[in-house]
């Protein structure tokens, strides 16, 4: 049997320069992309150190965490868009970076956008001054979030130090319900890991449930690898991932096309390859998740209840436990379902692509929201809102009382002075649930699009 | 740099995340001053009052997890810590912290053995932590050299700003 390897190991091989000290590797960065909050922060420090970017055309460009997302909106209509999207707009200009701007019929949530044109392709790296970068690499690319400091290192020198991380396989294996979606998989894989299994690994998600999913759903997989702590998570790339990226705007074509087909295989995990850490989970029959608490791992089945402090293992899970409680005001033993709630949104880099508002919108089956709650759906990109209203999804949203938006980060960050009323109880299909993310003492609850449509609907989870 | 001494003023839980240490709507500004002042301001009000003498952090596990954003380690530097002593770091938060120049230090059972009031001093190149107060050490990561002069210089870019000057 010839050398096994893991697809991390040859990415990373592929795109070693140097060993350096410290155990450190100094790794070549194939793509760069920046949105607009790292954009303005690395732009003001080129500018600090009047230096120039290594190489202007494997960088691109596109605005979503300061702008609004009402109808209408230009960079300014946010307060932090006003002081943001200016430098923005203008370091692209300066260091002649191609962006997508607001105008542009492909603007949208980075992480959405570049999949979606061909940009991020199988065997690449790629670097980008935002945590959930590890969304690209469901592709099968090396994909790394970065501070701004390094985010400067890489346009500056078109590489980046790194230290290379140990390896760990998820293997999703069992047959998946048809009403569970990517993100009730992934919820239920952080309830049983931890949010922290992964601090310091490279997440390769692998397994029959993995091969048999939609692309779009391998990105919401991969979106939530830095939820349990790692840095990059990764798919390796099949006939689907080849078949998703044919035909993109930025995709290669004809011979070349074949040469980066011929590479996914080469660079897929090897059947024997030995990972330092080997995980399965089996999903049959888990039912829609949610999460009740403080972080992506307090997570529960939608028909559970809260769980009992009592089997927390140490005082210390104890103690962040009743921290939980009490932030979202809710009492061991007590149903999450018929909770009320007041705000329920659609969208982010998680769940705002086409299949999830597709499936958002086939469960509303001519009904209307509950009153009194604010229901939002956000589509992650331009080519997405416009996909969606060609199929008239946009109508339906409207018709049923959602409030239907422009591309954005929107109220999963909160950058653009959207955030959820103080105190209120949220249901999102985003990906962080943490004390505040939201607005002040909002209590988020994350969850599929289904179960996000079926809450807004009822006004009480569901 | 070696050696950092002080007291610890301020004790986290686990999973401090960057969103808690410089939330998203204060992103408009990336000056430390501004930063130091919106430092944990919805989560621990009183913290920019308990760190502004200059001391310790201490905290529990995955400290920095969530969001790539740098301004988490500059708004703890300015408001007053001098080094985060952590169970876990998030590594995007760690690699942030190193090049900003705020010295952190991992030590299994730090809320164990480190108290609030505590005086310490942290050795980062033998990676130990001397408790003053409790007359104990705990031991943790230490530090390569390499990392220590990037420490001592102020952060990455003040580093290599200052070895760029003295070759010229």
């Amino acid at each position: 049997m010839s050398y096994q390897q893991t697809m991390f190991d040859k990415i990373w091989e592929m795109h070693l320069i140097k060993k350096l000290e410290d155990q450190n590797d100094l790794i070549a960065i194939d793509r760069i992309f920046i949105h607009d909050v790292c954009g303005a922060f690395v732009f003001k420090m080129l500018d600090e150190a009047k230096t120039v970017v290594a190489d202007n055309t494997r960088i691109y460009a596109t605005p979503d965490h300061t702008p609004a997302t009402v109808m209408g909106r230009t960079g300014e209509t946010s307060k932090t868009g006003k002081r943001i999207m200016p430098i923005f707009t203008e370091g692209c200009k300066k260091y002649k970076i191609r962006l997508f701007d607001l105008d542009d019929p492909r603007q949208g949530i980075v992480h959405i956008v570049c999949p979606e044109i061909g940009l991020s392709l199988p065997g690449m790296t790629i670097a980008c001054g935002d945590s959930h970068t590890c969304t690209h690499g469901a592709l099968g690319t090396l994909s790394i979030g970065l501070g701004t400091t390094q985010l400067y290192h890489a346009m500056t020198t078109s590489c980046i130090i790194a230290k290379k991380p140990k390896t760990m396989r998820i293997r999703l294996e069992g047959k998946r319900r048809p009403e569970i979606s990517a993100m009730d998989i992934i919820l239920f894989v952080l309830s049983k890991l931890g949010i922290e299994v992964a601090v310091g690994y490279a997440v390769e998600f692998s397994g029959s449930v993995v091969r048999e999913m939609s692309m779009e759903d391998r990105f919401t997989l991969c979106n939530f690898s830095v939820e349990m702590g790692a840095e990059y998570g990764l798919i390796s790339p099949d006939e689907k991932t080849i078949d998703y990226i044919q035909g993109r705007e930025f995709a290669p074509q004809g011979e070349d096309m074949d040469k980066l087909i011929a590479h996914c295989h080469e660079i897929a995990s090897d059947k024997y390859s030995v990972y330092d850490k080997d995980i399965v989970i089996d999903i049959t029959n888990i039912e829609r998740q949610i999460s009740w608490g403080i972080n992506t791992g307090q997570v529960i089945g939608i028909s559970g209840t809260i769980p009992d402090a009592k089997d927390q293992k140490s005082d210390k899970d104890k103690d962040s436990f009743l921290e939980a409680c009490s932030y979202m005001d809710l009492k061991p033993g007590q149903n999450i379902r018929r909770l009320k709630v007041d705000h329920v949104f659609i969208g982010s880099c998680a769940n705002g692509r086409l299949s999830n508002l597709v499936t958002a919108a086939d469960a509303i089956k001519g009904r209307k929201v509950a009153r009194g709650v604010k229901a939002v759906v956000v589509p992650g990109s331009m080519l997405i809102k416009q996909a969606a209203e060609t199929m008239g999804l946009d109508k339906i949203f409207s018709n049923a009382g959602f409030i239907w938006g422009m591309p954005g980060c929107s109220y999963c960050t909160c950058s653009n002075d959207e955030h959820v009323a103080s105190g209120s109880r949220c249901v999102s299909t985003t990906n962080r649930n943490f004390i505040g993310r939201q607005g002040v003492n909002v209590r988020t609850h994350l969850a599929s699009p289904l179960t996000a449509v079926l809450t807004a609907l009822s006004g009480s989870i569901e | 740099m070696e050696l950092i001494r002080g007291k610890v003023l301020v004790s986290l839980g686990d999973h401090i995340d960057t969103d808690l240490i410089s939330p998203g709507k204060f992103l408009t500004s990336y000056e430390p001053e501004y930063l130091g002042s919106i430092c944990l301001c919805e989560y621990a009000p009183d913290f920019r009052e308990k760190v502004r003498a200059g001391g310790l952090l201490i905290a529990g596990k995955n400290f920095g997890c969530g969001s790539s954003r740098e301004t988490a380690p500059i708004a703890l530097q300015a408001a007053g810590v001098r080094a985060v002593i952590a169970e876990e770091f998030a590594r995007i938060f760690y690699r942030n912290a190193i090049n900003v120049g705020l010295p952190c230090i991992e030590c299994p059972d730090t809320l164990k053995s480190i108290s609030v009031g505590d005086e310490v001093e942290v050795d980062l190149a033998k990676g130990i932590v001397v408790n003053i107060t409790k007359s104990m050490h705990i031991v943790g990561e230490p530090a390569s050299e390499k990392l220590i002069e990037i420490l001592e210089g102020g952060g990455l870019m003040a580093n290599l700003k200052s070895r760029l000057l003295s070759t010229r």
